[in-house]
């Protein structure tokens, strides 16, 4: 099991904003979306950096009222750990547990081609897990 | 493994916040300590609701940021789903995938035991490997037995 079947299962509607917008706008679309972060895209479709809920959260103080009006290029992390479409799920799993974040951008080519979380890695290592149980399940049996 | 292990792993400590305190004070609680979401008590010290850092984002979406001077409980999640220490984390992770939900208070009795998070469950199973050892597999060997196979 791998990326590009998750990316499958999922649907590759990555959610994105430009690198020229503005934090409140990221922030509607965070909440619109229900989503924990947002892949932010150069002008050329590279993904140049990731603005999670952590970030933004972690900045309301420093900004104090000037938050909202700031770029989501001043507040992203710039230059996120990126994964492929051939990566396998238990390498991304255990990547962003022992890294400590929630989302990677796939990317291909330069190009970004989806969005994986942990939420999406972890529902899918349960769904092939029960699987491979019903398999075994189904050979006991015969 | 149980929730009991995780909380003996990742210590005692819980951070709390009354339901009172403005949501700015919220905010540097979770800064700080790099929390993803903080219990909220009520002034008999039980657990009243959450305050994830979803709350917050969606909160500033709908308020701006005069919500900062608010108080935790305007945009806490209340009353939120809890577990107990014998808690299955296998069972727990579907809980919390099935409902999108990040963290679970530990509670028993109305006393609050710590907080765990989809980070501390999903890295307890990769540490002990339990994804490749299934409770559903087990089950079927158990059934398997019972359904008339061979003492062997």
């Amino acid at each position: 099991m791998n990326v590009a079947k998750i990316l499958e299962t999922k649907g590759n509607n990555t959610v994105t904003i430009a690198i020229t917008a503005l934090v409140s706008d990221a922030i509607e679309l965070l909440n619109d979306k229900n989503i924990g972060a947002v892949v932010v895209v150069d002008d050329k479709g590279r993904a140049a950096g990731i603005l999670s809920e952590r970030d933004i959260v972690r900045r309301l103080r420093s900004f104090a009222g000037q938050l909202m009006s700031q770029s989501v290029s001043t507040i992203m992390t710039r230059d996120p750990v990126t994964c492929h479409r051939e990566d396998t799920v238990d390498e991304v799993m255990e990547m962003m547990t022992s890294r400590h974040f929630r989302h990677m951008p796939v990317v291909e080519d330069g190009q970004l081609v989806g969005v994986i979380s942990i939420g999406d890695v972890v529902k899918t290592k349960i769904a092939v897990t029960e699987h491979e149980a019903a398999a075994l399940r189904e050979y006991i049996a015969s | 493994m149980s929730i009991a292990n995780i909380l003996g792993t990742k210590g005692q400590e819980v951070v709390t916040i009354p339901a009172s305190a403005p949501v700015a004070e919220a905010v540097e609680l979770l800064a700080n300590r790099n929390y993803g979401a903080i219990v909220v008590l009520d002034t008999e010290d039980t657990v009243a609701g959450i305050l994830s850092e979803r709350d917050i984002v969606q909160s500033l979406a709908k308020r701006g940021g005069d919500m900062l001077c608010e108080p935790v409980s305007a945009i806490m999640t209340a009353d939120p789903l809890t577990c107990t220490r014998d808690g299955s984390v296998i069972d727990l992770v579907q809980m919390m995938m099935g409902w999108n939900i990040r963290h679970l208070p530990v509670v028993e009795n109305h006393t609050l035991f710590g907080l765990v998070s989809m980070g501390d469950l999903v890295k307890s199973i990769i540490d002990r490997g339990d994804f490749d050892a299934p409770i559903p597999v087990r089950a079927a060997m158990c059934d398997a037995d019972s359904a008339g196979g061979t003492s062997q």
